[in-house]
């Protein structure tokens, strides 16, 4: 099922986004997840898996065996921010 | 609640509509989720952040707590999962940023390619932070768009590294010369090991005799 949207703007996020996926930006907005997913899997050949990319994305209270502060979280995404050349 | 027909809030002001929430979810987050998407790792912390709007969402319905409430908090989820979905583009770049580190890249276009690439990744470092320390201001409609706005441009210069400098079809060629010259490298060390200790050896021999 497809949502019409006729106030749909493309901006330049979208042209790039359209251009790395090889997929139109409506194409993108108006198609349910389950069909995307689908196309990734078999684009990749593979099932979706599911990741955790925390602390660089995410907040420390979900399935953690103990709270991370911002702190850390900010600090470790620091770390990573440092090691790309000033 | 409102509907669309309703509600011509862009998706570029704070939401303070369903019908507007549902633009910022369609307009900002969703694209960025379908390039994700590709990857075929799905971050649980995306799916978290979703998740936790449209249960503020239900909360409206079924506690019947204050629709424009229930809206801000939604909104402060899917912004979040927005900046998640970039921050995890970055994450990318910089995996591939240190992966080119590993070949001599400087054997490309007279050392041009490397400045440039320097250049390029500096601009998105600089973008990244200032982008993130930008994430927490809500204040009014320039508030609330700064961020958008500042990541929106990290993000294009993300696909560029990615267009321009990873995929570039001199890496391949640079990445054969990295391999020869290492094993080049290792040969003449060989060589000069297996000599000085030949010539070591002779030279006590010598002194004993």
């Amino acid at each position: 099922m497809h949502y019409e949207d006729d106030a749909m703007t493309e901006t330049l996020i979208d042209r790039t986004i359209a251009e790395s996926t090889g997929r139109s930006i409506e194409y993108l907005k108006n198609t349910p997840l389950d069909e995307l997913r689908a196309n990734a899997e078999k684009k990749r050949g593979g099932p979706l898996k599911f990741v955790s990319l925390f602390p660089w994305i995410g907040r420390g209270n979900m399935m953690r065996d103990h709270l991370v502060s911002h702190e850390e979280a900010v600090a470790a995404y620091d770390d990573a921010i440092r090691r790309l050349p000033k | 609640m409102t509907t669309q027909s309703e509600d011509s809030q862009s998706s570029d002001e704070y939401p303070q509509s369903f019908a507007s929430l549902v633009g910022l979810y369609y307009d900002k987050y969703k694209p960025l989720y379908s390039r994700i998407q590709t990857f075929n790792e799905m971050p649980v912390e995306l799916v978290f952040e979703v998740a936790a709007a449209w249960d503020h969402l239900s909360r409206h319905w079924r506690f019947n707590e204050s629709e424009s409430d229930c809206i801000d908090k939604a909104a402060r989820h899917i912004k979040r999962a927005v900046f998640d979905a970039y921050k995890l583009l970055l994450k990318q770049t910089v995996d591939e940023y240190e992966e080119l580190n590993r070949i001599n890249t400087s054997l490309i276009d007279n050392g041009h390619f490397d400045k440039q690439l320097r250049l390029l990744m500096s601009e998105i470092r600089d973008g990244s932070v200032q982008a993130r320390t930008s994430e927490g201001d809500t204040a009014g409609a320039d508030g609330w768009n700064k961020a958008f706005t500042l990541w929106g441009n990290v993000y294009q210069k993300m696909e560029k590294f990615h267009k321009d400098f990873y995929i570039n079809p001199n890496i391949e060629w640079a990445r054969r010369k990295t391999s020869m010259f290492s094993w080049k490298l290792r040969g003449e060390g060989f060589v000069i090991g297996f000599t000085t200790s030949l010539l070591a050896t002779y030279l006590v021999y010598l002194c004993c005799s």
